[in-house]
C-alpha cells in the first residue's frame, strides 16, 4: 500500500497531460517491449520465508518485489513450464482459452483496471497473452518456429516479473468473460498464472499469510477459538446494549440443525461487524437453531487465491465439520471468493456430503433445489425467503432516511446468477431502492471490492 | 443450454451485449452500447456459411436443391450477369471493415497479431479471386465442375480452357486449409466447447464430477483441538477429549 496517496487533481492533471491509450494515444511500440517498473504503490509484498515454510511452498526465502535479482531457485523456468504442461493436461478450459481467442477487442475496456490505469497489460485480452505467448513459445509449433511473428516469446525473469505484477492486478471478477463470444474467462487464465507463480515461489504475503493461518486457526485471521467466542459474545452485549434483545449463539454445538460459515471480516471490523449482528438479530428473530464453529470459522477462500490444491484444503473443513456436528445443512454468510468456491467448487471438491439433508428452510418450509447437492444456502437466498413467504414484518420507512442502491458483487451476481435476491430483499426493507447505469449492474458491474487478490 | 448455445454460435449474443467505455472532455468515463463489431462479424460469418454452401453445386452431380433455393435467395436483387449474389458483396463489405476497424483504434492496434491480419488478408484474396472468377474473367463453370469431380474421383483430365484465376483461387484456399488448424480460426469448434458457454450453472444442484480430483491432506479438527484443547476448555468451548 503506498503511503503517499495521489490527490484527485494530480490524477486529473496526470492524465491530462501523459498519453494514454484511454484517450486513444498509441504507446509507439508493441506491449512486450513495455518494461514492468516496480515502484511505490503498483505492488505488493513477497511472502515472509516462515509462511511459506509453514505452507510447504517452493524456495522460501526472504525478498522483494523490487530487487533485481528474485533469488529464484536454479530450473525455476523448467518446472514454471512444466506446470504450465500439466495444466493444459487438466484443465479444458485453460487449453481452450489458450488457443480460442481471436483478438476481438470486445474484452479490452471492460475491466476496471484497464480503466483506471490505461495501462495496456490490464485489457483481459493482453492480460491473457501474458500467458499465452509463452505458451505459444513452448508448446505449439507455428511459435516454435516462427517466434515473434506469431507473437510468442520466451519465459524469462522479466516475463515472470510482468505475470507478478499483471496477475496481482486481475480482481478475478470476470466482467470480461461476459463480453467474449467464447466466454474465454480471463480469471482462469489468472488463475493458472498464479498457480506457476507460485510454483516458481513468487508469492504475495497479503495471499500467503492468510492461508497460513486459516490453516492453522480455520479462519484468515488467526483468530484462535477463545478469541473468536469473546468476539462473537461481545458483539451479542452490543445488540442486548442497543436493542434490549438477548442474543444465544452457540458454537461448537452438536445436533444443531444448521451449521453457519460466514468470514472472518465479519467479525473483525468495521462493516463486517454490523452484518455479523445482523445475522445474529435475524436468527434470534425467527428461532433458527444453528451453530457457530471455531474450528470452521472462515468463509472465505484465500486458497483460491494460490492454488486448486490449496482450495480444496482450506474448503475441506466446512464439510470436516458439518460431519462431525451432525447439521443437516450449512448457511454461509456473503463473501465472493467464498461463494465462487462453494458454488463452482466445493462439492467437485470436497464432495459428496452425503451426511447432510437436501436443505428445507425450518421458517417456511421451502426446499432449495438449487442446492441439493452442495447442501449450502446463501444468506441472501435464505433472507429472501423468508421475506417472500411474510415471515418477517418489515416497516421500510425506518429506512426512508437513506436512499440504496445495489452495487452487485462479482461472484455473486456473474458466478452465481443471483441477480434478483439482494434486490428483492433491499426493495422490502426500503422504500427509495435506485438502479446505477444500465452498463454497471447486474452481469455487467464492476466488482465491489477489488483487494489486491 | 441448447438455447444459450444456438444464440451464441447463431447470433453471437455475447458481442450483442458489447459496450465501449469513452473518457469525456472532462476525464469523465461514460458508457454506450456498440454494436459495430457485432453486426460486422454476424454478417462476415453468415455470408462465408452461404457462400460455402452455395459451393456444392461443384462436387455433387445434380445440383441440390438447397444450393439452388440459396442462389434464388442470395440473388434476390437480380442485377448483373451473371446474377449478383448479395454474399458476395456483403462479405467484402464486412471483411473490410473489420480490417479498418482492427488499424483504426491504438486499443485494437496494440492488441492485434500478424496471426489477426493473415487470416483477414487470406480470405479477402480467396473471396477477390472467386468474384473475379464469377464477374470479371466469368470462368468456364462446367469446366471447372468437370475438373473438381475428376479430383474428387482420383481421375483428373488435364484442364482445359480454365484460366489461371482459378488455380489461384484453389491455392489460396488450400493454405487456408493448411493454415486452420494451427491458428485462432479453431474457433469455429471451440466456440461449441467452452466450459464458460455450454455448462449449465447447475454446480450446487448437480455434483459435477472430476476424474482426477487429487487428494489433499487438511488439517483435521482433531489436530486443531489438540492445539488449542487448554484454551477452548478455558472459554467453555465443547470439546471432543477432555485431556
Amino acid at each position: 500500500m503506498t503511503t503517499n496517496p495521489p490527490e484527485l487533481s494530480e490524477l486529473t492533471a496526470e492524465y491530462e497531460l501523459a498519453p494514454s491509450l484511454l484517450k486513444g494515444d498509441s504507446p509507439g511500440r508493441e506491449w512486450l517491449d513495455i518494461p514492468v517498473v516496480f515502484q511505490d504503490g503498483n505492488w505488493c509484498h513477497a511472502a515472509k520465508p516462515d509462511v511459506i515454510e509453514s505452507l510447504g511452498f517452493n524456495n522460501p526465502r526472504k525478498w522483494s518485489p523490487e530487487d533485481e535479482d528474485w533469488q529464484l531457485e536454479k530450473g525455476w523456468q523448467k518446472i514454471v513450464l512444466d506446470g504450465m504442461k500439466e495444466r493444459l493436461g487438466q484443465f479444458r478450459s485453460f487449453k481452450l482459452f489458450m488457443d480460442i481467442c481471436v483478438r476481438c477487442g470486445a474484452c479490452s475496456d471492460k475491466c476496471h483496471f484497464f480503466l483506471g490505469s490505461g495501462d495496456p497489460k490490464n485489457m483481459p485480452v493482453v492480460r491473457a497473452e501474458l500467458l499465452r505467448s509463452v505458451y505459444r513459445h513452448e508448446f505449439t509449433w507455428s511459435g516454435k518456429l516462427l517466434k515473434g511473428i506469431v507473437g510468442a516469446r520466451p519465459l524469462t525473469e522479466e516475463v515472470l516479473k510482468e505475470w507478478f505484477m499483471y496477475f496481482h492486478q486481475c480482481t478475478e471478477c470476470r466482467r470480461c468473460s461476459v463480453f467474449c463470444p467464447f466466454g474465454i474467462d480471463t480469471a482462469e487464465v489468472t488463475l493458472v498464472g498464479r498457480e506457476l507463480l507460485n510454483l516458481a515461489g513468487a508469492n504475495i504475503n497479503w495471499i500467503s499469510k492468510p492461508v497460513s493461518d486459516c490453516t492453522r486457526t480455520g479462519n484468515h485471521l488467526g483468530i484462535e477459538p477463545h478469541t473468536f467466542k469473546s468476539v462473537v459474545e461481545s458483539l451479542a452485549e452490543d445488540i442486548e446494549d442497543q436493542t434490549g434483545v438477548t442474543v444465544n449463539p452457540t458454537f461448537n454445538r452438536k445436533g444443531a440443525e444448521i451449521l453457519f460459515i460466514t468470514p472472518s471480516g465479519d467479525i473483525f471490523g468495521d462493516p463486517g461487524i454490523y452484518t455479523m449482528m445482523g445475522y445474529m438479530m435475524l436468527f434470534e428473530h425467527i428461532g433458527l437453531d444453528y451453530t457457530l464453529s471455531t474450528y470452521a470459522s472462515e468463509g472465505g477462500n484465500f486458497g483460491y487465491f494460490t492454488s486448486n490444491q490449496t482450495t480444496k484444503k482450506l474448503n475441506a473443513k466446512m464439510y470436516h465439520e458439518a460431519e462431525r456436528l451432525g447439521v443437516k445443512w450449512i448457511l454461509g454468510g456473503e463473501c465472493g471468493h467464498m461463494w465462487r468456491v462453494v458454488h463452482q467448487y466445493m462439492d467437485t471438491m470436497n464432495g459428496p456430503a452425503d451426511f447432510m439433508e437436501e436443505p428445507v428452510s425450518p421458517i417456511t418450509g421451502t426446499k432449495f433445489r438449487n442446492a441439493t447437492s452442495t447442501k449450502m444456502v446463501h444468506i441472501a437466498e435464505f433472507t429472501a425467503d423468508l421475506i417472500h413467504q411474510n415471515k418477517l414484518k418489515l416497516d421500510p420507512r425506518r429506512n426512508d432516511h437513506l436512499k440504496t442502491t445495489f452495487h452487485d458483487s462479482c461472484n455473486i451476481a456473474r458466478g452465481m446468477g443471483m441477480l434478483e435476491e439482494p434486490r428483492f430483499v433491499l426493495r422490502n426493507v426500503c422504500n427509495s431502492f435506485n438502479e446505477m447505469p444500465e452498463h454497471t449492474i447486474r452481469k455487467k458491474h464492476f466488482v465491489v471490492d477489488p483487494e489486491a487478490v | 443450454m441448447v438455447g444459450r448455445m444456438s444464440l451464441e454460435v447463431l447470433f453471437f449474443r455475447s458481442l450483442f451485449r458489447n459496450t465501449k467505455a469513452e473518457m469525456t472532455p472532462n476525464a469523465n468515463l461514460a458508457y454506450g452500447s456498440s454494436k459495430w463489431l457485432w453486426i460486422a462479424g454476424l454478417v462476415f460469418h453468415w455470408s462465408l456459411l452461404v457462400i460455402v454452401l452455395r459451393h456444392y453445386r461443384f462436387f455433387l452431380a445434380a445440383v441440390p436443391g438447397f444450393v439452388e433455393m440459396l442462389e434464388s435467395t442470395d440473388g434476390f436483387l437480380q442485377v448483373t450477369l451473371p446474377t449478383l449474389y448479395i454474399t458476395d458483396l456483403l462479405v467484402v463489405l464486412s471483411a473490410t471493415f473489420l480490417v479498418l476497424r482492427r488499424l483504426a483504434s491504438a486499443q485494437m492496434r496494440i492488441i492485434s497479431l500478424s496471426t489477426d491480419y493473415f487470416p483477414l488478408f487470406l480470405i479477402l484474396a480467396i473471396v477477390f479471386s472467386g468474384i473475379s472468377m464469377r464477374y470479371l474473367e466469368k470462368v468456364d463453370v462446367v469446366a471447372v465442375k468437370i475438373l473438381i469431380h475428376g479430383l474428387t474421383s482420383f481421375s483428373a483430365e488435364a484442364p482445359g480452357e480454365i484460366g489461371a484465376i482459378f488455380y489461384v483461387h484453389l491455392f489460396l484456399v488450400c493454405v487456408l486449409a493448411m493454415y486452420f488448424p494451427s491458428s485462432k480460426l479453431m474457433h469455429m469448434g471451440g466456440v461449441f466447447l467452452s466450459p464458460t458457454r455450454n455448462l449449465a450453472n447447475n454446480s450446487r444442484e448437480k455434483r459435477h464430477i472430476n476424474p482426477w480430483n487429487p487428494e489433499v491432506k487438511i488439517r483435521t479438527y482433531a489436530e486443531y483441538e489438540d492445539e488449542f484443547r487448554e484454551k477452548m476448555i478455558k472459554a467453555d468451548l465443547p470439546v471432543e477429549k477432555t485431556e
